[in-house]
């Protein structure tokens, strides 16, 4: 496809691996924040072209990931409920909670439906006047203007039965919670080029700044993550902490302000849970009061649910960046993407994933 | 919302945030919007990077 293949040159792929090659001086321990930036570095199993001295992190930017047992508990509890359609991204729906899964709860007679986008579960609850749809809405600040979106169409339907679960993240807390983190060893960043897309990248300069680390913004293709690499490999040895923009073809600074008003007329700042990491202040979008009818938390009010963890899975010092899946002791053993004991094994985007197809042989 | 091909494949993509997209133009999509326009001259500037640092 049209600048997409280009961006996948082998040739330009070793031209740039010689480069950083040639640049690299010192050892350095460098984070990609995107689950969809870790799944390429697998999946073009790049860290091979990569000199020694480099250490690539993977980080929490894993949108299924990080969703919160106990919003998954509720989402379990609402598709129990009598005439709930309960509706998701189709890897939300295999992700374990404290007793099940979305899929198991559909195997024994929930109504839980696969979407490819939010509107389409406005279309559900269109055509389904009798029943009530959950969306649940994950996501970072890419999906998070669509699943505004979807309320702003639903209130503008008239529809009364469209109410969605949220459990929305933020990156830039993300990044913060990392860098303040004490055995944190990370010291540049490859930032994520789709979020940036939306947000710009105003919100990085400042944490450039304080933290005095280095962010290059990156696409998700090989020779966009290499040339990702290279710049931010240029910024650690000659001790410079910007931010560049190496995905100039999609990210501007100031981001689509359309898009993030909406998403701000609709959600606004919450601390939130993020799974096996724990609460993150003003992390979250929840949504706001002037759209509360559209909140299933206010609607069905699950109450509080007691969630409980499996005792081996290290989901959460994965998703910090302070191990990686081989080091689980469940890695390939109890814990495959056919039966995941946590959720960086069952998403396209999560790190356990990535390494299990891609790594195991 | 409009028509965009993906390899060839036809899906219906909100537009809502990209108003001034044309026909025949690049988007970045998304869970069925799309996020941005792809900017094809810097898009040509990073692959005339790209073949000069393979010519070094």
């Amino acid at each position: 496809m049209k600048y997409i293949d280009e961006y996948r040159d082998i040739n330009v792929v070793k031209a740039l691996t010689t480069k950083i090659q040639k640049v690299v001086k010192h050892p350095w321990n460098i984070m990609e924040i995107c689950g969809g930036q870790t799944h390429s570095i697998m999946k073009y199993n790049l860290s091979e072209f990569l000199p020694e001295q480099l250490s690539l992190v993977h980080g929490p930017g894993c949108p299924v990931c990080v969703t919160s047992l106990e919003k998954i508990d509720k989402a379990l509890a609402m598709a129990q409920m009598k005439d709930v359609i309960l509706v998701s991204f189709g890897d939300m729906l295999r992700v374990p909670g404290s007793e099940s899964d979305l899929l198991r709860e559909k195997s024994k007679g929930a109504d839980v439906r696969m979407v490819y986008s939010p509107l389409d579960a406005v279309r559900i609850a269109s055509d389904n006047p009798h029943k009530n749809i959950v969306f649940f809405a994950i996501g970072f600040e890419t999906t998070a203007p669509v699943n505004a979106l979807s309320v702003i169409r639903a209130k503008q339907l008239r529809l009364n039965n469209y109410f969605i679960l949220s459990s929305q993240v933020l990156v830039p807390p993300a990044i913060k919670m990392v860098l303040e983190l004490e055995d944190s060893s990370i010291q540049g960043f490859l930032a994520p080029g789709h979020v940036c897309a939306i947000t710009g990248y105003n919100e990085y300069v400042f944490l450039a700044t304080k933290f005095r680390v280095p962010f290059v913004i990156t696409g998700f293709e090989p020779a966009d993550i290499l040339k990702g690499i290279l710049t931010l490999v240029r910024q650690l040895e000659e001790g410079r902490s910007e931010v560049e923009n190496e995905y100039r073809r999609v990210v501007s600074k100031d981001g689509n302000q359309h898009a993030l008003k909406m998403i701000y007329d609709v959600f606004e700042l919450t601390d939130q849970e993020w799974r096996g990491i724990g609460i993150i202040p003003e992390s979250g979008l929840k949504v706001r009061e002037e759209y509360s009818g559209f909140d299933a938390e206010k609607h069905f009010n699950p109450g509080t649910v007691n969630a409980r963890e499996s005792g081996t899975c290290i989901a959460g010092r994965i998703l910090q960046g302070v191990s990686k899946p081989p080091e689980c002791k469940a890695f390939g053993r109890e814990c495959i993407p056919e039966h995941p004991l946590g959720a960086p094994m069952v998403s396209f985007e999560g790190a356990c994933s990535a390494y299990y197809r891609y790594k195991s042989s | 919302m409009a028509k965009v091909s993906f390899n060839g494949v036809l899906k219906d993509i909100s537009i809502e945030w990209v108003p001034e997209a044309k026909v025949g133009d690049y988007v970045v999509a998304h869970a069925g919007s799309a996020l941005t326009l792809l900017n094809t001259c810097e898009a040509e500037e990073t692959l005339e990077i790209f073949r000069q640092i393979s010519s070094q």
